[in-house]
């Protein structure tokens, strides 16, 4: 495509100039927590007894989420991505439901859902259980704040899988599962890989709701994002610490997602 | 000589199709206008739709019969189905696409008479080049004929295809259409072919079966409908030639 000059040089000066700012201000944090930390203290933070069980119980719990969220919700996309129901339409907009509500609500939710005076709390407490501030309370809110993004990510993907292509699979000879193992997922695979690393991204970060509904108890309940909190109260410079190797995590997880979807595999090559 | 008969009709959505047609390895051209039932015919002989009756017979297998609460599934129908857009998989090359329905199933082949059969099958639809192409990167007429040679090679016992030429332009469809009566003519079964096209109907000698609002109007030879169109659409299809 050629270049066309539609906007006038003036406008488009004040554009960039905008453009730089938001630039600016998006990455400069990042970059004052980098050049303002000392490799000592990164050496310091690493060896804090806080550190190594507070990431343990976040790589812990958001891998665990991340298998429930996949297991309960590829079949839910594969739904939405094919019905052309009403009920789906509504179905997908409750999916989104997390997306908006402030983490915090989450958290209250869950409580009134799973304490001793919620919903099911006194019912389960009769079974002997109990969810509030326990490692499943971790999982559990980090499942309901992050399971939307890969069920979005993953119906988009089941979307390119036209539905002829699954039919001409079953007339060659493919069951419905193997229809679907060999050649709905691999079509969609790339999109797929990009939900759970959204929602694995937005698990670890997890804060709000984990806060009120699990606590932040070292070794148990406390995330990484949980520590930053608990270290700010008593060491600021701990505190960046972790938020640097959060950010760390981060950014190679964004650097996947960017990555993935341009991975295409490549036709095998002729024999010589 | 395989003698094979379809009756089946659907209820979906507020569409009704009530279809019952016959035939012989002559191939069969099912017209009729946009919405008139082709593609879901197509797709209930497959079995992929839910028939709320239906008979299905190639030759003396019974595919349907819901009286007999007969229902061989798709997969093990022996029907080669090539859609409109041709529905070839994307991310496996084109010997990969060809080999697939030979990895799968009842029908799985060992890996060297897979290679033997799809090299075989390719060089005859003159694909041999393409072996290691994706198949995104293919012309339409060279997707075409991917997605024959894909159907082809499980040797099925019918072959249905919809609006084969549909996706390519006005001088490829001439040269594509005569591969195309070359092979059905060597394919030497059963088949039913989609088309808007009355020179993919002279082409390959087909009988024609007009559908129209879900119902065969009429049925018979080129000529047959030329002598005595039973629609208007039956006599705009056979003047357009």
């Amino acid at each position: 495509m050629t270049n066309t000059r539609v906007l006038p040089t003036p406008i488009v000066r004040i554009g960039a100039l905008f453009s730089v700012t938001l630039i600016g201000l998006l990455v400069l944090p990042f970059v004052a927590m980098v050049v303002t930390t000392p490799i000592a203290d990164l050496r310091a933070g690493a060896a804090h007894p806080m550190f190594a069980p507070a990431l343990w119980v976040s790589l812990k719990t958001s891998m665990t989420s991340l298998s429930i969220t996949m297991v309960l919700g590829t079949p839910l996309a594969w739904w939405l991505a094919s019905s052309r129901s009403s009920a789906a339409r509504v179905i997908e907009v409750l999916v989104d439901l997390p997306i908006v509500i402030p983490p915090a609500v989450v958290g209250v939710a869950l409580l009134q859902t799973f304490g001793r005076q919620g919903l099911l709390g006194p019912s389960l407490e009769s079974l002997g259980v109990s969810v509030p501030f326990t490692g499943t309370a971790v999982v559990l809110a980090q499942v309901i704040v992050s399971s939307p993004f890969f069920i979005q990510a993953c119906a988009n993907a089941f979307r390119k899988v036209e539905p002829d292509m699954l039919l001409v699979a079953r007339t060659l000879g493919a069951s419905p599962s193997v229809a679907f193992t060999r050649v709905a997922i691999p079509i969609a695979l790339p999109g797929l890989l990009v939900g759970a690393s959204l929602c694995w991204a937005r698990a670890l970060g997890e804060f709000g709701a984990t806060l009120l509904f699990a606590g932040n108890m070292p070794g148990r309940t406390q995330t990484v994002p949980l520590a930053i909190f608990s270290a700010l109260e008593a060491d600021v410079r701990l505190a960046v610490v972790f938020s640097l190797v959060l950010a760390a995590v981060s950014t190679i997880l964004l650097v996947g997602i960017r990555f993935i979807p341009s991975l295409r595999r490549s036709p095998r090559r002729p024999p010589t | 000589m395989t003698a094979w008969s379809a009756s089946v009709t659907v209820s979906a959505g507020g569409f009704d199709l009530a279809l019952s047609i016959e035939g012989d390895d002559t191939p069969v051209a099912l017209i009729g206008p946009n919405g008139s039932g082709k593609t879901t015919a197509l797709r209930a002989i497959a079995g992929a739709v839910a028939v709320s009756d239906a008979r299905v017979e190639i030759g003396n297998r019974v595919l349907d019969c819901t009286e007999r609460e007969i229902h061989v599934p798709m997969q093990d129908r022996g029907i080669g189905y090539v859609p409109q857009g041709y529905g070839l998989f994307p991310h496996l090359t084109v010997m990969e696409n060809v080999e697939f329905g030979l990895t799968v199933g009842a029908r799985r082949d060992s890996a060297t008479s897979r290679t033997e059969r799809v090299g075989a099958m390719l060089s005859r639809l003159g694909c041999e080049s393409l072996a290691h192409r994706r198949v995104d990167r293919l012309s339409g007429g060279e997707q075409q004929r991917v997605a024959l040679a894909r159907a082809l090679v499980m040797e099925p016992d019918m072959l249905l295809l919809d609006e084969p030429l549909a996706a390519l332009d006005a001088t490829r469809r001439r040269a594509v259409r005569l591969f195309l009566a070359e092979q059905l003519s060597a394919f030497g079964r059963p088949c039913i072919l989609v088309t808007h096209d009355v020179r993919d109907v002279l082409a390959l000698g087909a009988t024609v079966v007009v559908l129209e609002e879900g119902a065969v109007s009429q049925t018979g030879s080129l000529e047959a409908l030329r002598t005595s169109p039973a629609s208007d659409f039956v006599r705009e299809f056979v003047a357009t030639d």
